[in-house]
């Protein structure tokens, strides 16, 4: 992921939704790691790829953020 | 630590030493009602986490560290205020053990505060995210190790700052410095992967708690450069540098708690 202008109306969605609570970079790094579990590029991920965004973030979020919050962030996105 | 530089030359001009010592305890004081308001916003923190998340540990330490520093604390305001039990006062092995072994709950703190800043960092390295040092944190790193030879070099100028009253307080000060050195270390490494999130929360939380560790190390240190020269200056230096400790503590701890309590 090279650019936020690089990037579907979803994967800004992720983007915008991580954000606040890891920052800019951080969002951009679990963006890469969700193109890379579900072999979609940025630029395409779609509703149909809810599910594998869901659990790519998953374990990520609830190391770093617990799992209430991870809940509620993923439950944001959705 | 230029407020309490410009607060001791002000001190200096309109009073004396003894006005000096009254901020510097003042200022005790303040610090430790903040480390009691960051232990409160950590026990809210922990509670907000799950039996199975890394955050519960996390917490539990920190919550730990600062119950056990805070009563390590109020041990050192009885000493500074005269305020002990007269049955301890007339036992020596009783003042023994209170002023010199309990003086060891910093340390166990401190003790504790490295795990917990050890369960940080593993929870970022587990994200999967690729949080990575470079070489200049490995030399700032091993520019911090050597802190601890820096305070032993300097032991000298602590004994004459207790004029000999007490000298088991300087190796109480030379393991507190090495512990304090692994806390700074680690303070380094955290803060590296904070820098490299680009803002966000999270890294409020432990960019504070980094800083925190940070000014602790550098306490030991002020007091070890100062207290050849400016007794009174020394101390003051210490306490507001752990005046920023525990500030940071509670920045940390009432930022994840903010975090965590947001919709």
């Amino acid at each position: 992921v090279s650019d936020a202008a690089d990037v579907s109306y979803l994967s800004q969605r992720l983007l915008d939704a991580l954000e606040p609570a890891l920052g800019k970079h951080t969002a951009m790094r679990a963006l890469e790691l969700v193109c890379k579990k579900t072999g979609v590029p940025a630029q395409e991920l779609g509703p149909a790829e809810i599910d594998g965004i869901r659990s790519a973030l998953r374990p990520m979020l609830r190391t770093l953020l617990g799992r209430e919050k991870t809940d509620q962030l993923l439950d944001k996105l959705m | 630590v230029v407020a309490a530089l410009l607060g001791h030359g002000v001190l200096e001009l309109v009073g004396s030493a003894v006005m000096v010592k009254a901020w510097t305890r003042i200022l005790f004081v303040g610090t430790v009602i903040v480390q009691m308001f960051a232990l409160r916003a950590a026990l809210r923190v922990r509670g907000r986490f799950h039996a199975e998340d890394r955050g519960r540990l996390t917490w539990t330490l920190v919550s730990a560290f600062l119950l056990v520093r805070i009563v390590a604390e109020l041990r050192l305001s009885t000493l500074y205020f005269g305020v002990l039990p007269v049955a301890l006062e007339q036992s020596e092995t009783g003042m023994y053990v209170y002023r010199v072994v309990f003086r060891y709950l910093y340390t166990v703190s401190d003790v504790l505060a490295v795990g917990a800043l050890m369960s940080a960092i593993a929870a970022y390295r587990a994200a999967g995210l690729h949080f990575r040092l470079r070489a200049l944190d490995y030399a700032v790193a091993a520019g911090v190790a050597l802190i601890p030879v820096g305070s032993f070099a300097l032991r000298a100028n602590l004994d004459a700052f207790l004029h000999g009253a007490d000298p088991t307080i300087v190796t109480y000060r030379l393991v507190a410095v090495c512990v304090g050195t692994v806390v700074a270390g680690l303070s380094l490494v955290l803060l590296r992967y904070v820098m490299q999130m680009g803002g966000g929360a999270l890294a409020g939380v432990w960019g504070a708690a980094a800083l925190a560790g940070v000014a602790r190390t550098f306490s030991f240190l002020a007091l070890g450069l100062l207290s050849g020269h400016w007794l009174a200056l020394a101390e003051l230096v210490e306490q507001t540098l752990l005046w920023a400790f525990a500030c940071g503590w509670f920045i940390a701890a009432q930022s994840q708690r903010a975090l965590l309590e947001e919709d």
